[in-house]
């Protein structure tokens, strides 16, 4: 190998070994840049450098294009979770499949180079049918396996060979051309035995919404009106055709709400001018509606949902949560008969893909299950 | 369909938090102080900008001073950017600061609470706090209990769980044992123990609650961590800075009251209590005061022999020279004050019999670092003949700052033809595991209290058991035949009897 430092921009510092390498030969090779990398590190006074093994990220893109971007998120992100990071480019043609490796150093505290190593796969033709098989051996023991695959799946091969290869696949229903194609297939994925926790980045996109929706009940005599909604209203963005629209988060938190109060369908929706109406009931035979709503994004709008509503005790009470979208905040209202206090404003930042790959990492959340299973009930409704 | 009306809202499961906070209305007193400035205004706003506190959430700035509201917003904002962890970012501080708001006022002026408690209740309409209100007391301990006799008499604090009245004290809790109990009686005429929240910082720092999870999330070293296999137990709390403009405080307190009866104490506890059931407040607590409570009290005759005090004179301290204790500002010339003091406890309870626990801090010493050291008992035979072989213990050290982190010592062949040994370190730091900034404890602490968790906080038994501990060696240290007050230069590790101290038992203090 003639391993090199190749760049060195702001607190990181990329390391990269002789491309192309033989799969076989993946691991005496880092071997041999980690020696490398060492050895200049000292030669140049820099901060030492401590290869550092938390996770196994493998991110699974179609194009040369999405492949770069994704290894760049890929990057960024393994400062925090340092470990082994394995981008994926798969494609058609003749078989083929080569390899690179480098290893790239953030600097941490105590003045240390906290550092991952990166192995770049290219399979064409046939290999590209058996990702996981080219991927195993390349996988680091005991740690977990995380497969992220950044564009729409539908693009590339998510077998259930790697459905089972993998603790956690990590998807984002936006990047899916058509938002209930991206249900279902979600819905499939997490039907398959044994298969990886699916982690829908498009969840992860609504904590905030759900954290902000649930502090509305977290006074005992609000809490009391979860017993008495008659209606949720759930309004979401929808831009030019084919842009990403918040149809999937709106569902979500739908099925969400449904699943924490024990709601389900109960009749055909209505449909009429972007609004669907869906009746619900629960086991004490309480009735709730639920509105979807569509609303045309305006511009550069941020966001995917812009307003939600609940309304209790036959309308008498009204918590509301909508989006200021110049200033980029939410407004929360609270209206009980007819004193309305001014409305509260809370920060509801757009997530960048680093925050939003950290807590996709981390969440453990049979929540998110729930609430699939309840969607599933309202796309068979639906 | 879960109960609506039950403890835990069914919309928060799975939330970052699954309990969320409530409206809440939190009350500074002592709004323009230090403490305000640096930890408390850049706490909440990094709270409120990582999304946990709730829409519907009110400060309230109180002190002498007069301030309007847009003031109060201002000094805010220029706090958080010169202090806070998380820089005031326009949108989100923006939606903080129009919950920001001061009231002016003398503490010991009734009127100044019954204007606060007007301001409270136009915030519950305006802002829908719901009556829920955390007092924060940013003054000094002479001041809470007038203060709180005010709150009370203003109907501003009641005995009810809904609306939530708690109230955050700093430490010092008292000065001995007699004034700690007296402060608790003061300030439980006013308020449920449940409702009050005595603060120290050091629970809220994240590697010493990682101690709860190393100790209690990992069946390796719980077999081991009792008197059977460990030898002794070290705990340093070291500071390489003076007084700092600190030296009139410090006159008042010394070594002991600063660091020791809290900080230290605090981190014995979490060492050498036993597993809770679980990890609610009472029961966390219940678990630290038993520890507590079973530390062997020292007699007067005993002090002598299982303690040093000592005091800094001057020396070198990061390079350059720095002058002795009693030529800071605000010391007085034969002030007999300990900068530095060193403790030898036993623990009279079945798992830690007979293991000694080496405790020491000190101001002016060679490094700043805070670290537990259990150290484990020899090998009871060691098979290699050859020459002169020693081990050394096992050690597992547990590094609180700077560079957090564990870290076990053991032994391992040194590669060549002979059978060599050496200790080597395996280390685990949480800078390189884990690339995210951990939230300042104050951050941890606020949220806590917000959210009624009270099991960071110490409770007025174990501060009492806690003082209980060094009353006896305060006391014989402000004797009229105390033991002598040793000197240590400015940027050493203290005094030689301190390392003569550990030798009794054939130990000796880790150079760190």
């Amino acid at each position: 190998v003639s391993g090199e430092r190749a760049a060195a921009v702001g607190d990181l510092e990329v390391f990269r070994g002789a491309a192309p390498i033989d799969l076989a030969r993946v691991e005496q090779e880092l071997r041999a840049l980690w020696k490398q990398a060492a050895d200049q590190v000292v030669e140049g006074g820099r901060p030492p450098v401590t290869k550092v093994s938390t996770v196994n990220l493998v991110v699974l893109a179609h194009s040369g294009e999405d492949a770069e971007e994704a290894a760049r998120a890929a990057v960024e992100l393994s400062a925090r979770y340092p470990g082994r990071l394995i981008v994926v480019e798969t494609g058609e043609g003749d078989d083929l499949i080569t390899a690179s490796i480098s290893a790239h150093c953030h600097l941490g505290s105590g003045n240390r180079q906290v550092c991952s190593e990166q192995v770049n796969l290219t399979l064409r033709g046939s290999a590209a049918n058996a990702v996981a098989q080219q991927i195993a051996p390349l996988l680091l023991p005991d740690l977990p396996r995380i497969v992220w695959v950044p564009r729409d799946p539908l693009t590339v091969p998510v077998t259930s060979d790697l459905l089972t290869l993998a603790d956690r696949l990590i998807v984002d229903s936006h990047q899916f051309a058509d938002a209930w194609a991206a249900l279902d297939r979600i819905i499939a994925w997490s039907q398959v035995p044994s298969a990886a926790e699916i982690v829908d980045l498009a969840w992860i996109r609504l904590a905030r919404w759900r954290a902000l929706s649930a502090q509305l009940f977290d006074e005992p005599k609000a809490r009391a009106d979860l017993e008495n909604l008659d209606r949720v209203e759930v309004d979401y963005l929808h831009g030019e055709e084919g842009a990403p629209e918040g149809r999937v988060e709106a569902v979500y938190y739908l099925a969400w709400l449904a699943s924490r109060l024990g709601f389900h369908p109960a009749g055909d929706p209505v449909n009429e001018d972007g609004m669907v109406r869906s009746p619900a009931v629960d086991a004490a035979g309480r009735h709730l509606e639920l509105v979807l709503r569509r609303r045309p994004r305006r511009g550069t709008a941020p966001g995917v949902l812009s307003r939600i509503c609940l309304f209790a005790r036959g309308g008498e009470t009204r918590y509301e949560i909508t989006r200021n979208e110049e200033r980029n905040v939410a407004e929360i209202r609270l209206q009980v008969g007819r004193s309305c206090p001014l409305p509260s404003l809370v920060d509801l930042p757009s997530t960048g893909m680093p925050d939003l790959m950290d807590a996709a990492l981390q969440q453990q959340d049979r929540v998110f299950r729930d609430a699939l299973a309840s969607a599933q009930e309202w796309r068979r409704a639906n | 369909m879960p109960d609506p009306v039950a403890t835990i809202n069914p919309l928060a499961e799975g939330l970052h938090r699954e309990q969320t906070a409530e409206p809440t209305a939190v009350v500074i007193f002592g709004a323009t102080g230090d403490l305000t400035e640096r930890k408390l205004l850049p706490a909440l706003y990094a709270l409120a900008r990582e999304m946990f506190l709730p829409a519907r959430f009110a400060v309230v700035g109180s002190s002498r001073r007069e301030m309007t509201d847009e003031a109060f917003r201002r000094y805010a904002h220029e706090a958080v950017t010169r202090f806070g962890r998380i820089k005031p970012e326009p949108r989100s501080w923006e939606a903080f600061a129009e919950g920001l708001s001061y009231v002016a006022g003398s503490f010991d002026d009734p009127a100044t609470f019954e204007k606060l408690n007007g301001h409270l209740k136009r915030l519950d309409s305006e802002r829908g706090t719901a009556g829920n209100r955390v007092f924060y007391m940013a003054v000094p301990p002479s001041v809470f209990p007038p203060l709180l006799r005010q709150l009370g008499d203003a109907k501003l604090v009641q005995r009810v769980p809904s609306p939530f009245t708690r109230v955050v004290i700093e430490k010092p809790f008292g000065h001995d044992l007699n004034s700690a109990r007296k402060l608790n009686a003061e300030v439980q005429e006013t308020l449920l123990e449940d409702q009050i929240y005595r603060m120290d910082h050091y629970l809220g720092k994240e590697t010493v609650q990682n101690l709860f999870v190393f100790r209690f999330a990992n069946s390796l070293f719980e077999p081991l961590w009792n008197h059977n296999y460990v030898d002794h137990v070290q705990i340093t709390v070291a500071e390489n800075l003076g007084m700092e403009g600190r030296g009139r405080f410090f006159e008042e307190a010394g070594i002991v009251r600063d660091i020791i009866q809290n900080h230290v104490l605090q981190v014995l506890s979490l060492v050498g209590m036993e597993p809770p059931g679980n990890f609610r407040a009472n029961e966390v607590r219940d678990e630290k005061v038993k520890l507590l409570r079973a530390v062997h009290l020292m007699t007067p005759d005993e002090v002598a022999g299982k303690t040093v005090r000592a005091q800094y004179d001057a020396g070198l301290a990061g390079g350059r020279e720095v002058p002795g204790y009693r030529e800071e500002e605000g010391v007085v010339p034969n002030s007999q004050i300990e900068t530095y003091a060193a403790l030898r406890l036993e623990i009279d309870n079945w798992r830690w019999a007979g293991v000694p626990f080496y405790l020491r801090a000190g101001k002016r010493l060679a490094k700043k670092v805070t670290e537990v050291a259990v150290v484990f008992r020899p090998v009871p035979h060691l098979p290699f003949a050859e020459g002169n072989i020693r081990a050394t213990n096992n050690a597992l050290l547990l590094r609180i700052q700077p560079d957090e982190g564990i870290s076990l010592r053991f032994e391992a062949k040194v590669p060549g033809q002979r059978v060599e040994l050496q200790p080597v370190k395996m280390d685990f730091l949480y800078g390189t595991s884990f690339g995210v900034a951990p939230p300042e404890a104050y951050e941890r602490l606020l949220l806590d209290c917000i959210l009624g968790d009270a099991t960071l906080f110490a409770r007025a038994d174990e501060v009492e058991a806690a003082w209980s501990i060094v009353n006896p060696l305060l006391d014989a240290w402000s004797s009229h035949d105390p033991p002598p007050l040793a000197r240590y230069a400015a940027g050493s590790w203290g005094p030689e009897e301190a390392d003569r101290l550990a030798a009794t038992d054939g130990n000796r203090w880790r150079r760190l």
